[in-house]
């Protein structure tokens, strides 16, 4: 049931870095959507773009968020060691 | 890029009937596709990150939030990943109709244009030919007049094979003039027939886009972003703990509520997380002694699901808590009123006696207490599956100066089931308070727990085995503990009196749970044990202040299926020599106006008479049903008033049976 708290900061740096690389954005081909046909296609194929483009965006910015989030954890928790690793050579 | 014909006139139409570029269409579904990959090497990345800052390289609370987090995004990336690839399956499957019906379109028209201009010739031809043939028919007519009294000479016979010789062209003329308009509408048909395949090819094709449009993570807005990041760097803030009890311990003291009700948002699993390693009761009831009534309150309405189910928390604040949050599902439209939740929500206003009145601006808290005896929502786990709950029942302020009783219910207890399991449950701990009531001046509280997955009836054969008993143990311990805590830190109360009744396989989780306390309990009771697992081979093995003479048992000789539960699972009888508990008769005593108990059931119903194939109690003849001598000395027993016990607490393999 217990459960040990622990923190790797390199290891939550990496993956931050990870997180952050694997999070370029791509750059769509410009396909003309006119070329599909129709015009009920065509606007078949917009709503299908603009349901799905803030998507991919919303994931984007979710992971640049997680990845701020690693970094900073890394941050604060390395503070926090050095804080404890103070106080005890200072006998607190 | 392709060039398509722009007059479509000689197939009868005004616009092309199969517009669209093949080669435009192939490249969106190519990169559809590309896409649909690229999301998923992404997803393939993040979870790659999600293994590496698992345990035991980050762990605790903050760890699981970003963990429950990073997951949800790589679940959407997956699946974004997925519609697209449908997406560019559809968009493939829309360019290969395109060209089927392109190419026939142009080819009809492609025929079209062939017979216009055979036509065009044959129509001309049969105009020449109808005017040499009447002409030539004339020069025949006139000859036949010149000669009418003669036969016929080698002029009118030359004349005449003229005349029909152009008829007989003429004739062909015809049929070339209709073979042509036949190919024309021919290729017509064929283009028509086109046009249909394309439109029904691009029905199909926008049906299935519009197919894909479910499943994509909403977008969150900066502020959104932001108020995650900014409850992250709370949660890392908290000061860790050397275990996850001791972490949700600080994040109690370090967080306001309403950086706790932002966190459930972000981590609803954190309720159950709660209720599985909650803070040590003691750190939590010495928290809250500290905090002011109006940050109290606060917390009831910010976090009232881990409020009100968290041990060492006084009986009033968890009622109180749990109310509110009882109230916000009421109120809930997700919640179908025939799924376990519905059930179970209709349970409680059964069991708390407010199922009658009706509204949404009633106090249901104010209600529940207001029936005699009064009664109040201790436990209350909506979203677990099972949802778990418990009804107090009596004054609360058995906490600070009377005696308070759990009682732990058997198999067949499930909530969610039906609507009436806590109802029943409450019963017959209403009926143990009443007792308990008239035997001594109070306060009581009696605590009608299910807080646990009880067990189904047979054939079902998990009341055999202990996983389920030892699960709830866990929580019950808890809780038991936690009572402690409340009555001595918070109801300063120098001497808690709690005691834990339970029947069936309920017992076995008493049992279970009195091992693993901290503190002691004041009394234990096991009514119709389905057996005490053999890791507790005595009574000296529970946490009972006085040691095994407070620990009590008793099952009725009617009673056929208690046995069974111990025969199945070779769990040991309570009853017995080795065990060392104290028994004590079910077996009613009509002198004294008790009845008996006269099957397995905690409160009787119907005609059985107990055997193996009628196992339940009759009406009024269950362990917890009003008048029977079970519930009387259960209630003596449970209360540690030896005294009211009929018939007396004995050891009958000592010779002091009654």
């Amino acid at each position: 049931m217990a459960r040990k708290v622990t923190a790797d900061t390199d290891q939550l740096r990496d993956s931050a870095a990870a997180l952050k690389n694997a999070n370029v954005e791509r750059a769509d081909a410009g396909v003309d959507a006119a070329g599909l046909g129709s015009r009920v296609a065509v606007s078949a194929f917009e709503e299908f773009h603009h349901y799905w483009m803030p998507a991919r965006s919303a994931l984007t910015g979710s992971v640049d968020a997680l990845a701020g989030v690693l970094r900073s954890t890394a941050e604060v928790q390395e503070q926090r060691d050095a804080k404890s690793a103070d106080d005890f050579f200072w006998g607190f | 890029m392709s060039s398509r014909p722009q007059d479509w006139s000689p197939v009868g139409l005004d616009e092309d009937p199969t517009p669209g570029e093949p080669e435009t269409v192939d490249a969106l579904s190519s990169e559809l596709k590309s896409v649909a990959e690229w999301m998923w090497r992404r997803a393939m990345a993040w979870t790659d990150v999600l293994n590496r800052v698992g345990e035991p390289n980050w762990s605790g609370l903050a760890a699981e939030v970003f963990r429950e987090r990073l997951q949800a995004v790589i679940d959407a990336a997956h699946t974004a990943s997925t519609r697209h690839s449908e997406g560019a399956d559809a968009t493939w499957a829309w360019v290969v109709a395109m060209c089927d019906t392109q190419a026939a379109a142009d080819a009809a028209l492609q025929q079209a244009k062939h017979a216009q201009e055979d036509l065009a010739l044959a129509e001309a031809s049969v105009g020449m030919l109808t005017a040499e043939h009447a002409a030539l028919l004339n020069a025949v007519t006139a000859a036949q007049k010149a000669h009418s009294n003669v036969p016929a000479g080698s002029d009118l016979i030359a004349r005449r094979q003229q005349e029909q010789k152009a008829l007989a062209e003429l004739a062909a003329a015809k049929r070339l003039v209709e073979d042509a308009q036949q190919r024309l509408d021919d290729a017509r048909t064929k283009a028509r027939t086109a046009k249909d395949a394309y439109d029904t090819a691009a029905r199909v094709f926008i049906n299935a886009l519009q197919a894909t449009l479910h499943g994509a993570i909403a977008h969150a807005t900066a502020p959104e972003l932001s108020t995650f990041t900014s409850t992250m760097g709370t949660l890392t803030g908290v000061k860790a703990g050397v275990d996850i009890e001791s972490e949700f311990m600080n994040l109690l003291t370090q967080l306001t509520p309403e950086q706790v009700r932002k966190l459930l948002a972000e981590d609803p699993d954190l309720v159950q997380q709660f209720w599985d390693n909650p803070p040590d009761p003691e750190a939590v009831a010495s928290w809250w002694k500290t905090l002011p009534d109006a940050v109290r309150e606060a917390w009831c309405q910010d976090a009232p699901q881990i409020i009100g189910n968290l041990p060492g928390l006084d009986a009033d604040t968890r009622i109180h808590a749990n109310a509110i949050q009882f109230q916000r599902d009421l109120n809930d439209p997700t919640i179908d009123p025939d799924s376990p939740r519905g059930k179970v929500l209709r349970d409680i206003l059964k069991a708390l006696n407010v199922a009658k009145i009706y509204g949404p601006g009633l106090d249901y808290e104010a209600l529940a207490k207001a029936n005699i005896p009064p009664r109040g929502l201790l436990d209350y786990n909506l979203r677990h599956d099972p949802p778990l709950a418990a009804v107090a029942i009596g004054e609360t302020s058995a906490e600070r100066s009377g005696k308070v009783t759990w009682m732990i219910p058997g198999m067949a207890n499930k909530l969610g089931d039906k609507d009436s399991t806590l109802t029943g449950w409450t019963n017959g701990a209403i009926n143990l308070y009443n007792e308990q009531q008239q035997m001594e001046d109070g306060p009581h509280m009696v605590v009608a727990w299910i807080g646990y997955d009880p067990p189904a009836l047979l054939p079902d054969t998990s009341v055999f085995a202990g996983d389920r008993a030892r699960a709830g143990a866990a929580r019950l311990s808890q809780e038991l503990d936690g009572q402690y805590a409340a009555d001595r830190i918070l109801g300063g109360n120098p001497h808690p009196f709690t005691s834990v009744v339970g029947h069936s396989y309920g017992t076995v989780v008493a049992a279970n749970a009195a091992a693993l306390l901290h503190h002691d309990l004041q009394s234990v009771v096991f009514v119709a044990s389905a057996g005490i697992e053999r890791h507790i081979p005595d009574a000296s093995f529970l946490n009972v202040e006085g040691g095994p003479q407070h620990v009590y048992t008793t099952e009725s000789s009617k009673d056929g299926v208690a046995g069974l539960g111990r025969l199945g699972s070779a769990r040991a009888d309570p009853r017995d020599s080795s065990f060392g508990g104290r028994v004590y008769s079910s077996e009613g005593d009509l002198a004294h106006h008790l009845e008996p108990t006269d099957g397995h059931d905690a409160t009787g119903s119907g005609s059985d008479n107990g055997d193996v194939l009628h196992p339940h109690a009759t009406s009024g003849h269950g362990y917890f049903d009003q008048g029977t001598e079970a519930v009387h000395n259960t209630a003596a027993a449970a209360t540690g008033i030896d005294g009211q016990i009929n018939g007396g607490a004995g050891r009958p393999w000592m010779g002091t049976d009654r």
